[in-house]
């Protein structure tokens, strides 16, 4: 095989797999568009996209659990705790899940509530909540 | 306490700054004793970090809260051996693991070529120094372990996270680090061997176990992370595409296309170029990946707090990509091979494909972590990239690569004719079109990636285990009467790094099973049950009878008492849970998993009671998952083989480095 042919196929795997990339997480779906609460609240239920929401836990809702399987939970904007949504979800809860942790769920606004998509909910890192130096100090 | 923990770091920080300033000048003035006083301030650097890793573990294992770190990470009531774990699970603590694996390794280079390689080793010793001072110096100035709590010391700890209360945490991350670590030698070495004017494959050859085992470190560490996850995180999957898992993934993929792409040049001294390039990319590719886990830049369930240490390793990513660029191309012309490929149906294509196919999945890896920060600043919006990207990679570019694993190790170096081609390959390509097949009457047509990886799994298998049977065949006709299994061994012994890489490649394929296994033909279902209420899931029937309490050491646990049937008889009652801890904020998912021998696990998630007496359940039936595990088994048979010292081919190895040696350049 020529050098010439070799570099050519090189930079054909290289130039192809770069466009593939580009163009999946871009236009084909593969990337969804992270929304915060009050992002969602200015558009109300208008946004009828899925999203995935980043948000605070107000409420767990441990108590909440239906005979489906859902839970009822609220959540808040990160910085203004005043914007809220009830979340209707079903699926695994992650072992940080608690009050105040900020969590990731994907999901729609319908009627002023939103809807999560089963087994979306994710929480941040328990290493991320490190606890400041004891009060006093 | 704190004074000798401190000193030493700072003192491992002066003696690895000197050793780099020391290896350089003696590589430049080619002055031995110079070398010989760096080699000794590395063991020495090696030597303080012990000091101060003992004094952390010390402080730990005594409850010395007037430690910062020692007080938010553990407890009095936090059980052995998880207390001695929390010595890694902060951000300081595990850059001192680091540290302390990083001029262990040093030494020990060091040491192994006190007599030997000289024009090399200065160079090594400044590159490794380097590296040492970079890291000694983000634990003495941006992030210590031995950080003071201030002037009231607490009575009591905040506690150990409780999911990482496991025992797979106990060495899943050494076990990264040893292999993130572990590829800075055969980054010194490769960039040592331009700065000493070779460009031959000398640094290849003395650092082949150098390479394999960061490799099979990385490759073990995601293995026991996986396995974490699966028992502890509770949705029943064991990887997520989380951006922490990625970063470890990534100088993976390149450093196994490097494990390849070596095999050209030692044969045919081809690649010399790609491989200096990609062995310099893999080491980049774990600083940038140990960014990735403790600057911020990235959410994850697996990264340390936010902090300002991201921007040092942004520097030091960009010091090691420049110093290596430069390197390489002041020595392109060195690099230039004699040598051409001059067939694309030969081994030597094979393998190159096999690394433009690697070096392309870990692209689109990185690019799904790189993309949702480079929006957020580019756009406004942060848009994160999800399971389905990563996936359509993996099967876009994992289904070729798996095709070639078949291909590469039987095709003929230069050029394959169409015969060989044929009489290669018949039989693997027959078995692989009867499986899948197979596998469609069989009703795995549902998920067609699927059956086409497995099909592509019995291709590889039949093709390694003809070549195998091969070789056993010309073993017997040369010795008449030797029986199979003994011509095999015999074969295996013969050459055990190529038959070793077989095996490794055997285990590859026992995962890929377990991955196919799971993602492609899993059933999940989640309900809620009533005391005496039953459900059937794939041939079990699962009865829950009532929830029930359990006391531990420092935690209390909610659990659902569950019998499980099959065919009508009582094959076994589980209790999966959730813990709450009483040192620790958050809960930990208690799984039971219950494994057959057909590699299928039953596996049910407790995720939560409802109205008091009820239970809301994950429950999963996992087909071949198990493998997974078995595949690492295999993995560590086969390296084992492939790194088992063997005595005739080290003399020729010797020999071979003995006369490139010779010819160093004056």
């Amino acid at each position: 095989m020529r050098g010439s042919s070799l570099r050519l196929i090189v930079a054909l795997g290289i130039a192809s797999t770069l466009a593939a990339v580009l163009l999946y997480s871009t236009v084909l779906g593969g990337a969804v568009q992270v929304t915060r609460v009050s992002e969602l609240a200015r558009k109300g239920d208008a946004s009828t996209q899925v999203v995935r929401l980043a948000a605070a836990v107000i409420t767990d809702g441990d108590d909440s659990i239906t005979a489906t399987g859902e839970r009822r939970f609220v959540i808040a904007d990160t910085r203004d705790h005043s914007l809220r949504y009830t979340v209707i979800y079903r699926g695994s809860i992650p072992d940080n899940f608690a009050v105040g942790r900020d969590v990731i769920v994907d999901g729609r606004l319908e009627g002023g509530v939103f809807h999560a998509k089963t087994d979306s909910l994710s929480t941040k890192c328990p290493s991320k909540y490190a606890s400041s130096p004891p009060e006093g100090l | 306490m704190d004074l000798i923990g401190r000193g030493s770091l700072l003192l491992a920080f002066g003696l690895a700054v000197y050793a780099t300033a020391a290896g350089w000048m003696a590589g430049r003035r080619r002055d031995r004793r110079l070398l010989e006083s760096g080699r000794r301030a590395l063991l020495a650097a090696f030597a303080a970090v012990v000091v101060a890793s003992a004094v952390f573990m010390w402080a730990i294992q005594t409850h010395d809260y007037r430690f910062l770190v020692v007080w938010r990470s553990s407890s009095d009531t936090v059980p052995q051996p998880y207390l001695t774990s929390s010595f890694w699970t902060t951000q300081q603590g595990s850059l001192l693991l680091w540290l302390l694996v990083l001029t262990g390794l040093s030494a020990l280079v060091t040491w192994q070529n006190r007599r030997r390689n000289h024009d090399l080793m200065p160079w090594v010793v400044a590159i490794l120094g380097a590296a040492c001072a970079f890291f000694a110096f983000t634990i003495c100035f941006i992030a210590s372990p031995f950080e003071s709590v201030g002037a009231v010391v607490p009575t009591a700890g905040r506690g150990m996270v409780a999911s990482l209360q496991n025992p797979y945490n106990m060495i899943h991350p050494p076990m990264l680090y040893l292999g993130y670590v572990g590829f800075t030698v055969p980054f010194a070495f490769a960039m040592s061997a331009l700065l000493a004017g070779r460009a031959d494959e000398r640094w290849i050859q003395l650092t082949r176990r150098w390479t394999l085992v960061p490799w099979l470190a990385l490759g073990l560490g995601m293995l026991l992370g996986a396995k974490w996850a699966y028992e502890e995180i509770g949705w029943g999957g064991f990887w997520g595409w989380d951006p922490v898992e990625n970063a470890a993934l990534i100088p993976w993929l390149t450093g196994t296309a490097f494990l390849h792409s070596v095999i050209v040049q030692e044969k045919k001294g081809m690649l010399r170029v790609w491989n200096v390039s990609l062995v310099a990319l893999t080491y980049v590719l774990c600083i940038t990946g140990t960014f990735f886990t403790r600057s911020g830049f990235t959410s994850s369930i697996h990264t340390f707090a936010r902090s300002s240490i991201g921007w040092w390793f942004v520097a030091w990513i960009g010091i090691a990509a420049a110093f290596a660029i430069v390197v390489i191309s002041r020595n392109a012309h060195r690099l230039k091979s004699p040598h051409r490929i001059e067939s694309p149906v030969s081994r030597e294509a094979t393998f190159l494909f096999n690394n433009l196919l690697f070096v392309a999945l870990a692209f689109a890896v990185l690019w799904g972590i790189l993309f949702p920060p480079l929006s957020e600043a580019v756009g406004g919006h942060k848009i994160q990239t999800s399971t389905p990207y990563y996936n359509f990679f993996a099967v876009a570019i994992g289904l070729p690569l798996l095709m070639l694993m078949g291909i590469g190790p039987v095709i003929a170096w230069r050029r394959a004719s169409t015969r060989g081609v044929i009489q290669a390959f018949r039989w693997p390509f027959l078995s692989a079109a009867a499986g899948i097949g197979v596998l469609l009457l069989a009703g795995f047509g549902s998920s067609v990636p699927g059956a086409i990886a497995l099909s592509l799994c019995l291709f590889v298998t039949v093709s390694i285990l003809l070549e195998i049977a091969r070789g056993a065949a010309a073993r017997r006709r040369l010795a008449p009467g030797t029986s199979w299994p003994a011509a095999t061994t015999q074969l295996v012994a013969r050459n055990r790094r190529r038959y070793g890489g077989y095996v490794v490649h055997l285990a590859i394929v026992i995962g890929i099973v377990a991955i196919v296994g799971t993602s492609a033909y899993a059933t999940v279902r989640q309900p809620v049950l009533e005391p005496g209420q039953s459900f059937k899931i794939g041939g079990y029937t699962l009865t829950f009878v009532r929830l029930t309490t359990e006391r531990g050491p420092n935690w209390n646990s909610t659990n659902a008492l569950i019998e499980v049937r099959r065919g009508g008889k009582l094959i076994d009652t589980v209790r999966p849970g959730k813990r709450s801890y009483t040192d620790a904020p958050e809960s930990s998912q208690e799984v039971s998993i219950r494994p057959t021998w057909t590699g299928e696990d039953l596996y049910i998630a407790f995720n939560g009671a409802v109205r008091g007496t009820g239970v809301n359940l994950k429950v999963l039936v996992n087909p071949l998952v198990n493998l997974l595990w078995l595949a690492g088994l295999v993995l560590i048979a086969g390296f084992g083989i492939a790194i088992w010292p063997d005595a005739r081919v080290a003399a020729r190895v010797a020999r071979r480095t003995d006369e490139l040696a010779r010819t160093a350049a004056p």
